[in-house]
């Protein structure tokens, strides 16, 4: 595979040779005083930060139905975040044509919940913090793809800790000629490497319950959720979560009920609609109020979901959701 | 809201079982509820008279039956509520005879079951709006697909009656395999004068177009205005059929997927298909040992093919009589597992056969292995319990119909669905033997299960009539439950584009929203359950409509 080895301070300048353009954009992280978080950065690139060890959101929530033409945007994110937008460009949530999307090795990241000051965001001492797996969220530790390889193009990290960006598409091909140097060979070792197979997520109703009996249907999971697309939910309105008079009627029908009702059902619907689609990325936790442990759910039943069909998604921008292909023949084994 | 509620005795049948005095009663005081009564027979004239009353003198918006099932007097007492004035999709059926006093005799509890559904009926026709069942033109054009005897039957009645007809057939000459078959039991006809009679008598009508050597390449469109491609020798032809005919007929099941029967391998193996072809050309000895394996090819789990093929039995007599007839002397054993010679007349060939002097061994063969001296069979007699080993000069096997080659290709094409044997499915087994799940699209002949001549003209016959039911207005009316996206709701997902069995649902590039054509929804709900905003509704069926009925029956449970 051919690539280029990026020199000091190589996507800075090619980045911020790119934002001499009105209409160019880039979506990374920005290196604030106190934290590093999402910017968009536009005329310059002031700041900015190729790795960003806090997680409090995934980006892809802000790239949803991005149809403008004309803007050029190029997007510096995780791999998660990637792959929850190539999942979106597929249910044709974002138009692919004016973004180029580049995945960046991630080292791992902690929750935005914790004290987050002393996290650093170089290569190397970065490499040496997360040395213990036991400092990343749940989410990061159990990660099926922290490698750059989706999207458009790659930015990976050798062993010795320098970076490479390698193109995956043509519009990788186009970012890559953002940078200088000539295309050369890319090492075949990284130093993140694929973590395999995981565990088989299974659960029993009661502890299901238990977990989720904390839920105050705050929403805020759907909300925070990168591949939770719908521009009006089903539980907006008074169907599933009657409140005021739609309430009343409802207990003077079926006797009294537990507030808030239908909470497990909720989380039920939600994770039929994203299990598919779910990048395990666990923004759902991370937005959670109520520390109830969403990523274990939502990533271990769509890891399980998306295996029946030997489908991951954000994979590829190629391969169909399964959801959305309908085959006579699949499922056999379901059959019983 | 005023609702009125007939509950019907149906005679005996719902009375004696359901106290139905205490269910009109305690519907009579319920809200919205103004007419509540019970009935000897809500479907006789003064039961119907009663509905009719009761609607003009209290003003009823809404109406309940309870009584039998749905399909049932459904379109009877829809004519009541429009001699009334009143939409016909105001109205609901409960099924209280079928659904509850039929199933048990402990009154106590059916009463409360029937209470419980009509309650679910009371709570659903809450949300009933009225709906109009729109009127779609159709063309008076049929499209046959496949040229054997049931399709050609098809395109017989059809062109009688004047409709436009495009038959298809794959290969270069029509008949099927029924062209080929020398002596159609119990006739005796050559199956080819069958087959040029019918031909003859459709090429010379100018409302019938014959395409052979013909694939179809696309088929799209809707309910009487299909749109079909043809892929002709000479070229591409466009046409629009009303509705279609699917009679692509079987294959004959290839032997040579049992490697144990060695066929094809010594030309003294033959099929009963073979034995057709070039019964004259056999070279057999003076006396022959003639062996015939019934069920090659069915009833035999282990290659996939459960099913009986229902003309082997006959198929296999029919070589039996015809050894004994042409040598007197010579030894014919039939192995069998059991004999089905169903149709008409068979078991007397059966006993026929037998005073001839054909042997009928009940047996499981494993093997046949071909010798220089004659073929050898082993295998087990059932009946005796014993394994045998014997020789024969000529084996006979009675091959079984395998589902068409092209069963998938077709059914893709035309959306239409396969049973477990790879065969054609019918809409309802008993009730709708001749549709498919598509509307005007209709299956003809073996390709929806084996079945002899006879039969299959008649199913290709039958499929005709309906079609020609069908289309002959030049209208039909279309039901009013079709899908409806609310398009502010609508993220633009397309997921319920490919959830589509009916493709009638288009994307708006513009809007980024999809919007369902009236003309081509079934609505089978596909795309409502598809939808995870719920965007998406189905007339007469939305979502809360389901909801209130299911939390009608688990209320107070």
């Amino acid at each position: 595979m051919q690539g280029k080895k990026i020199k000091n301070g190589g996507i800075e300048s090619a980045l911020g040779h790119f934002l001499k353009d009105e209409q160019h954009l880039v979506f990374g992280f920005e290196k604030g005083k106190d934290n590093v978080s999402h910017h968009v950065f536009k005329d310059s690139l002031d700041h900015y930060a190729p790795l960003n060890p806090v997680f409090s959101a995934n980006g892809a929530l802000y790239l949803r139905r991005i149809f403008a033409k004309g803007a050029q945007i190029v997007l510096m994110l995780r791999p998660c975040e990637i792959r929850a937008y190539v999942e979106l460009v597929k249910l044709t949530q974002i138009e692919r044509e004016d973004v180029i999307a580049v995945s960046v090795d991630c080292l791992g990241t902690i929750s935005s919940k914790e004290k987050t000051g002393n996290a650093p965001t170089d290569v190397d001492p970065l490499r040496e913090y997360f040395k213990d797996p036991e400092k990343m969220r749940w989410a990061c530790r159990v990660c099926r793809e922290r490698r750059g390889v989706v999207g458009d193009a790659g930015i990976r990290i050798d062993k010795n800790g320098s970076l490479w960006a390698i193109p995956y598409t043509g519009k990788g091909e186009t970012f890559l000629s953002l940078l200088e140097g000539d295309a050369e060979a890319v090492p075949e070792d990284m130093f993140i490497v694929s973590s395999g197979k995981t565990e088989k997520f299974q659960v029993d109703m009661e502890t299901f319950s238990k977990d989720f009996s904390k839920c105050i249907m705050c929403m805020n999971c759907r909300d925070m959720c990168p591949v939770c697309y719908c521009i009006d939910c089903v539980f907006k309105g008074d169907e599933y979560l009657p409140k005021g008079d739609a309430l009343l009627n409802k207990i003077f029908r079926t006797g009294s009920v537990d507030i808030p009702q239908g909470k497990e059902l909720f989380h039920l619907i939600r994770m039929f609609h994203v299990s598919q689609t779910c990048v395990g990325c666990g923004a759902c936790e991370e937005a959670c109020p109520q520390g109830i442990p969403l990523t274990q759910y939502f990533k271990g039943i769509s890891e399980r979901l998306q295996g029946m069909f030997g489908y991951m998604s954000g994979r590829s921008f190629e391969e169909p959701i399964p959801y959305v292909t309908f085959l006579e023949e699949e499922l056999k084994d379901a059959e019983d | 809201m005023k609702t009125g509620i007939f509950i019907c005795h149906c005679g005996h049948n719902i009375k004696h079982t359901v106290d139905v005095k205490k269910l009109s009663e305690y519907f009579r005081h319920y809200p919205n509820v103004v007419v509540s009564e019970d009935y000897v027979f809500v479907c006789s004239e003064p039961g119907q008279d009663m509905i009719r009353e009761s609607i003009e003198k209290e003003g009823l918006d809404r109406v309940i039956i309870a009584s039998c099932t749905p399909s049932l007097h459904g379109e009877m007492f829809k004519d009541v509520l429009k001699k009334s004035d009143l939409n016909p999709f105001l109205l609901r059926r409960v099924s209280i005879r079928e659904h509850c006093s039929w199933i048990g005799d402990d009154v106590e509890k059916n009463t409360e079951k029937a209470k419980r559904l009509i309650l679910a009926g009371l709570y659903s026709a809450a949300h009933y709006v009225p709906l109009e069942e729109k009127i779609v033109d159709v063309k008076k054009s049929a499209l046959i697909v496949g040229g054997g005897v049931s399709g050609l039957s098809a395109a017989v009645f059809l062109s009688r009656m004047g409709m436009q007809v495009y038959l298809v057939e794959k290969e270069a000459e029509l008949g099927g395999h029924v062209r080929v078959l020398k002596n159609i039991w119990p006739s005796g006809r050559d199956g080819k004068d069958i087959i040029d009679e019918m031909v003859k008598e459709l090429e010379g009508r100018r409302n019938v177009e014959l395409f052979t050597s013909t694939a179809i390449s696309s088929f799209e469109g809707f309910f009487g205005n299909y749109e079909v491609t043809l892929d002709t020798p000479v070229g591409e032809k466009k046409l629009t059929a009303g509705g279609v005919i699917i009679a692509i007929g079987f294959s004959p099941f290839d032997p040579g997927t049992k490697p144990e029967l060695n066929y094809g391998k010594d030309k003294r193996i033959i099929t009963t298909l073979d034995f057709e072809r070039n019964a004259d050309a056999l070279q057999l000895p003076e006396n022959p040992r003639v062996a015939i394996l019934h069920c090659i090819g069915s009833r035999d789990e282990q290659i996939g093919k459960p099913y009986c093929s229902r003309v082997c039995c006959v198929n296999a007599l029919r070589v039996g009589d015809a050894i004994k007839n042409r040598y007197g002397d010579s030894y014919v054993e039939s192995f069998y597992m059991d004999v089905r010679a169903h149709p008409r007349g068979g078991e007397e060939y059966f006993e026929d056969t037998q005073e001839k002097g054909v042997l009928f061994t009940r047996a499981n063969v494993a093997e046949i292995m071909p010798m220089p001296t004659g073929v050898m069979i082993r295998g087990e007699d059932t009946l005796f319990g014993e394994t045998f080993e014997r020789e024969f000069d000529l084996v006979v096997l009675s091959i079984g119909m395998s589902p068409p080659a092209d069963s998938k290709l077709i059914a893709s094409l035309f959306k239409v669905t396969l049973d477990k044997d790879k065969f054609f499915l019918e809409a309802h087994i008993k009730l709708r033997p001749f549709d498919t799940a598509v509307k005007g699209i209709f299956i003809a002949g073996s390709c929806s299960g084996p079945k002899d001549v006879e039969e299959s003209i008649n199913h290709g016959r039958a499929s005709a009539v309906k079609l020609f039911g069908f289309l002959n207005l030049g209208y039909a009316y279309v039901d009013p439950f079709i899908a409806h996206v609310d398009p502010k709701r609508c993220s633009g997902c397309r997921m319920c584009e490919q959830a589509c069995v009916a493709k009638a649902i288009k994307y708006d590039e513009a809007q980024r929203v999809v919007h369902v054509e009236d003309a081509a929804c079934m609505g089978c709900g596909l795309c409502n359950a598809t939808c995870p905003s719920s965007a998406i509704s189905l007339k007469g069926y939305i979502d809360c409509m389901i909801d209130d009925e299911i939390s009608a029956f688990l209320e107070a449970i």
